[in-house]
């Protein structure tokens, strides 16, 4: 036991010393220099676009490719704050739960000289909630019942009901604007020429290779000095599925900018030509999502046991490098405002894993398929979940598919009652809830009816006031962790690390943890 | 008892490479079978306070990245290389040398047809073979087997197919045939027994090519599923850490390397052996 406390005591530790690094190097760069224009940008990404336009892409991946050339309705700063001056809509009143008044920005023109206006909002948001271009976003706007262009600059979303989330949904995929002419011109052919208002436009795509993008002339943002943006001249986002080649292809000089795997995190920090940032739960790295009506997991005390025997610190050691965050909360990981480290829920302890089980009736455990998707750190998880459930008598077998077909036996196909996963950022509350814990919510395998979740659902989304949202997602977190619906167990930490003469990488993360490449500028050698 | 010095037996024993390799064999064999016993560790057990760690006392070879002991895994693995070079093998002797002796005993247009439907399969690259059999029939032991097997069988009847027709022309099978006997009996009784010789020395290199083809589907994720370790799938799993912890690629190679080499160095001296022409030449 002391043992393990002396580990958890130096693993935070040694956060807390990652954190200083970047603080420090934050600091020193504080006498900005003057932005040099030009030069390309190569980065690495590990998936392929599954679109590029925003709007019907289904892969969390695809923000890497769509954030650098489309504009956001409403922006936000990379804890989620609206941020007036980078957006598309220069203000806003979301006071009246009845309407959404934006007032646009003047001037700005999409990358096929379509102008930007309030005809091209009601247009963009009316072709997100026709059923017929299956948005992936829709259900995050089912609360609009109509779109008005007021004038030329202003337009008012009317409301079936009142939209909590209203700013941070238009900081995502639903809130990037398409240009109208092109969306008409091009129909299903629009998904990989996507055009929008962007400080990049896409000027080459080649499925599995790259995405080349090129500089905006037209663009209508300046940097604080009030020189023109973009600084590059060229951004190509190439994909790359091995994490160990694109770890080489930094080193070797071929890619500026990567991801890093974390085994790879203490060689770079040690390495003083190249910079490292990260982003304190940019992902969930591994989260237990149970099938509610499949036996064994329908069976509450079941849940609790294989929630209780698994050690997340273990796996943080051995697969994570001690570099993830043992999860503490729900799905809304650390930074995010609804994050609630104080609420009820399992945490490692074998005797209590012991005592569920015998609650549950099957003293000396039971036998279950579960499904992983294979990935470097993934396969090696699902082992040593599989060794540690073992020990007290649960035996595992593993289901392997690659990614999207795991996904959907699990939450379709009714394929196992349980799914070992990783999950993106999300850190505005709303969309978990309505994606996982709602009783139709896409990603609810058991699709059990559940009215008081339901309710809270409804009553979280339909405040704009943070604080009184808070008390609403906690008692959310209460039950679903509480009963074991879906329980996180560590929270990723995001890495990247550039070449020291790519300036700008302290904004290199978004606010999903996904890179956002607009103010980068090459200091030339 | 040692064997006589113009048997085969006895010649393998005074070629040192035929040795070497006997004992390479040998070795991997005992470990195979008696693994239970000889394994330092329990192939699945993790020492989350020795992660990656190199050769050790308490880990002879190392640890992977959860903590296991790379020595038990590589014993344990090997069950799986001897099962499927042993295995391929076998399948590719059962089914080529059969069709060899068919085609020379009928001839004619079943002869073409044997040897075209061979060279279809020989032109066919084999690792593909197995991938599509894996996404058929679903990644097992016996998917790795048959995939190997497959690929074997052309070299063996083409093998075969050649030395029997050698033999079919000398004297004595023409006496056999004077004599009365069936194609079968000539088949079985005359010509198999003076052709198999190069048989035994392809089978030999056979089994080392297995080895390398388990090692190569492991590798890309086809075959054996974890966690029974093969030492394709411990490269594997090893890949990422080449630099952070080189011993954890190191030890899976070296044992493919000497597994492979010996057998190609038995089926070598074997071929020196065998070989009639080769008989008697200073080496």
């Amino acid at each position: 036991m002391a043992n393990t406390l002396r580990r958890r005591t130096l693993l935070k530790a040694s956060l807390a010393g990652a954190g200083a690094t970047v603080l420090l190097a934050r600091h020193g760069r504080a006498a900005a220099e003057k932005p040099q224009y030009g030069g390309k940008l190569r980065v690495a990404y590990q998936l392929a676009p599954g679109a590029l336009d925003p709007v019907v892409g289904r892969s969390g991946g695809d923000a890497y490719y769509w954030r650098q050339f489309v504009d956001q309705l409403v922006d936000a700063d990379p804890a989620l704050k609206p941020r007036p001056e980078t957006s598309l809509a220069e203000s806003w009143d979301v006071s009246d739960p009845k309407k959404v008044m934006l007032k646009l920005r003047r001037g700005v023109l999409f990358h096929d000289d379509t102008p930007f206006n309030a005809e091209a909002v009601k247009f963009n948001i009316e072709r997100l909630l026709d059923p017929a271009t299956k948005a992936t976003p829709r259900a995050a706007f089912s609360a609009v019942e109509t779109v008005d262009a007021v004038d030329e600059h202003l337009v008012r979303i009317n409301l079936k009901k009142p939209w909590g989330s209203v700013l941070s949904t238009l900081a995502d995929r639903g809130g990037a604007m398409n240009s109208p002419t092109a969306v008409k011109a091009l129909g299903a052919d629009y998904a990989f020429k996507p055009v929008s208002t962007g400080p990049f436009k896409i000027a080459e795509f080649v499925s599995g290779s790259h995405v080349r993008f090129v500089r905006n002339e037209k663009y209508w943002g300046r940097d604080a000095a009030g020189n023109p943006l973009p600084y590059l001249d060229e951004i190509v986002v190439n994909t790359v599925k091995d994490p160990t080649v694109q770890v080489s292809a930094l080193k070797a000089g071929e890619m500026d900018l990567i991801y890093l795997p974390y085994r790879e995190v203490g060689n770079f920090l040690a390495d003083k030509t190249y910079n490292v940032r990260k982003f304190d739960g940019g992902g969930i790295a591994l989260t237990l999502q149970y099938n509610r009506a499949k036996p064994p997991m329908d069976n509450m005390n079941l849940r609790l046991a294989v929630a209780y025997a698994i050690n997340p610190e273990l796996i943080n050691r051995a697969v994570f490098f001690n570099r993830a965050i043992i999860a503490k909360g729900g799905m809304w990981p650390t930074g995010a405002w609804a994050y609630d480290p104080t609420v009820k829920r399992p945490h490692y302890d074998v005797a209590k894993a012991r005592e569920y089980l015998k609650l549950g009736g099957k003293p000396n455990g039971f036998e279950m398929d579960a499904i992983i998707w294979p990935s470097e750190v993934n396969t090696p998880m699902a082992e040593i979940i599989r060794a540690q459930l073992g020990a007290i008598g649960i035996k595992l077998n593993l289901k392997v598919y690659e990614v999207t077909v795991a996904t959907e036996k699990f939450n379709y196909g009714g394929e196992a009652p349980i799914f070992l996963t990783s999950w993106s950022r999300y850190p505005e509350p709303d969309w978990n809830a309505s994606l996982i814990y709602r009783s139709n919510g896409y990603y609810n395998a058991g699709k059990i009816k559940d009215d008081r979740l339901d309710a809270l659902i409804d009553a979280g989304a339909a405040v704009a006031d943070i604080e009184k949202r808070k008390p609403i997602y906690r008692q959310i977190d209460e039950i679903v962790l509480g009963e074991a619906h879906m329980v996180p167990m560590l929270y990723g930490v995001t890495y990247a690390a550039a070449r020291k003469n790519l300036i700008g990488i302290d904004d290199v993360f978004g606010w999903d943890a996904k890179m956002y490449l607009h103010r980068m500028w090459l200091k030339k050698t | 008892m040692i064997p006589r010095a113009d048997t085969v037996a006895g010649r393998l024993l005074r070629t040192p490479r035929a040795v070497f390799g006997m004992a390479v064999i040998l070795l991997v064999l005992l470990g195979a079978v008696f693994a239970d016993a000889v394994m330092p560790h329990l192939s699945e057990d993790m020492d989350f306070d020795n992660l990656l760690s190199g050769p050790t006392w308490l880990h002879l070879l190392g640890t992977d990245q959860l903590g296991r002991d790379t020595l038990s895994r590589l014993i344990l693995g090997s069950q799986v290389a001897l099962q499927v070079s042993v295995g391929a093998v076998g399948l590719g002797v059962v089914i080529g040398v059969p069709l060899g002796l068919v085609s020379v005993t009928i001839g004619g247009w079943v002869d073409d047809a044997i040897m075209r439907v061979m060279d279809a399969i020989v032109v066919f690259p084999s690792l593909l073979v197995a991938v599509a059999l894996a996404a058929a029939i679903g990644n097992s032991l016996g998917t790795v087997i048959v995939a190997i097997g497959i690929a074997n069988v052309p070299w063996l009847a083409r093998i075969t197919r050649s030395q029997a027709l050698g033999v079919r022309s000398l004297d004595f099978v023409a006496a056999a045939e004077a004599a009365g006997s069936s194609r079968i009996k000539i088949m079985l009784r005359h010509i198999l027994p003076n052709a198999i010789a190069p048989v035994i020395v392809q089978a030999t290199l056979g089994m080392g090519y297995a080895v390398l083809a388990e090692a190569a589907l492991g590798f890309i994720g086809v075959g054996v599923t974890p966690p029974t370790p093969t030492w394709g799938n411990m490269l594997q799993a090893a890949f990422p850490f080449l630099e952070l912890q080189p011993a954890l690629s190191i030890a899976p190679g070296v044992a493919i390397f000497l597994l492979v080499l010996a057998f190609n160095l038995l089926g070598d001296a074997l071929r020196d052996i065998l070989d009639p022409r080769l008989r008697g030449v200073v080496r």
